[in-house]
């Protein structure tokens, strides 16, 4: 559901600008999609989920905290206009993987989340959804 | 040679064309840094970060109908933005806040491609890019994306601001500037090679000249960004 959001402003867009646009449907990921279940809680140790996942795309807090990124790409929309070439463009969702560590370096805490559009759009801290979700609170920033 | 922007996914779905009406139509000047900042610069507040910024060649003038684009923060940079990202956008460049993050201190070291960020100890990304095309069209952009939707946005360079440090002198620039050819019917958004330099007497002069009240500058040359984005507090 999250992702038909993604179609409105560029259909929107298109249709300003005398363009056809033509959702069409996808099933792919960009990027490394990491999963570290929740049984690693208390057991893996953050080389195990370096060697499981690769190195994070951030780290925060010292260490103490990896964030893994990846695309899920569920549409795709085709455009063509007057003003020049065909183009293919796709519409993705952000999703992270959060792990924490705790002070002997092994997996406190675990979580897949879909990025908040806030954050993902800039009009909210990134820095403090992570605060927020390593102190157990929601990861939804004002 | 630059990279071509085909970041798109990594900043969500918003055509790029909003992003160049937005860089191209709100070009601000620089504000510059207050006496009051300077004062309140310490050790565990804000510190000053200064860096110098050049074009290795100097640019071609870049000038045609249609041509959507801006001039830099430094006049002798010709088109080339400087954006930061930093903690809040998770490493990703802020466009909108280019004009807000970087100070310039006087008209003279502004011409010498000196300028200031005031920032809070951290870790923060630093962008160089141009922007401009020939013929900026919802369809060139958005066909200019589609062509490698993988491609991820990394920044150029990290700077430390550590804590304890009034004025930290972060590195001289030398940027390879685009020509009128890097956006002949091409891309409009191009991420630019630069390399750094250590001036640390140049900075020390400059600091000494429009900071004098303040301590020397530490040198902490920015670092050449791979790897993960760290975020969190530099060690001294």
């Amino acid at each position: 559901m999250g992702s038909y959001r993604y179609l409105l402003v560029p259909l929107i867009v298109a249709g300003l600008a005398s363009c056809i646009a033509i959702p069409i449907p996808q099933d792919h990921h960009n990027g490394r999609v990491v999963s570290i279940e929740p049984a690693a809680t208390g057991v893996m140790t953050k080389q195990q989920v370096i060697a499981k996942g690769g190195q994070p795309e951030s780290i925060w807090e010292n260490g103490r905290i990896f964030v893994y990124k990846w695309d899920h790409v569920s549409w795709g929309i085709f455009v063509a206009g007057p003003a020049g070439d065909p183009a293919f463009f796709e519409v993705p969702t952000h999703y992270m993987l959060l792990v924490q560590f705790d002070e002997n370096d092994r997996v406190r805490r675990v979580e897949r989340i879909e990025a908040p559009a806030n954050v993902q759009s800039g009009n909210a801290s990134f820095e403090e959804l992570v605060r927020n979700w390593s102190k157990g609170q929601k990861t939804t920033p004002n | 040679m630059p990279e071509l922007f085909c970041g798109m996914s990594q900043r969500g779905s918003w055509p790029v064309v909003l992003l160049l009406l937005l860089l191209a139509g709100c070009a601000g000047r620089l504000q510059p840094v207050s006496p009051d900042q300077l004062t309140m610069a310490q050790p565990g507040g804000n510190a000053i970060i200064l860096a110098q910024f050049r074009c290795r060649a100097p640019p071609s003038p870049l000038w045609f109908p249609g041509l959507l684009t801006r001039e830099s923060q430094i006049p002798d940079l010709g088109t080339v933005e400087l954006v930061l990202g930093d903690g809040f956008s998770g490493g990703l460049p802020k466009w909108a806040d280019s004009r807000k993050d970087f100070h310039h201190l006087s008209s003279r070291a502004l011409a010498e491609g000196w300028i200031a960020l005031l920032k809070p100890p951290g870790y923060y990304y630093l962008y160089v890019v141009a922007l401009a095309g020939p013929s900026v069209t919802m369809t060139t952009a958005l066909g200019g994306l589609s062509k490698e939707p993988s491609f991820k946005i990394n920044p150029v360079f990290r700077i430390e601001a550590p804590p304890g440090a009034n004025v930290i002198y972060a590195g001289s620039f030398r940027i390879d500037c685009p020509g009128w050819g890097d956006f002949y019917n091409g891309p409009t958004i191009l991420f630019l090679p630069a390399a750094i330099e250590d001036q640390h007497q140049a900075a020390a002069d400059v600091a000494r000249r429009e900071m004098p009240s303040q301590p020397p500058p530490v040198t902490r040359l920015a670092e050449r960004h791979h790897g993960p984005l760290l975020f969190g507090v530099p060690a001294p």
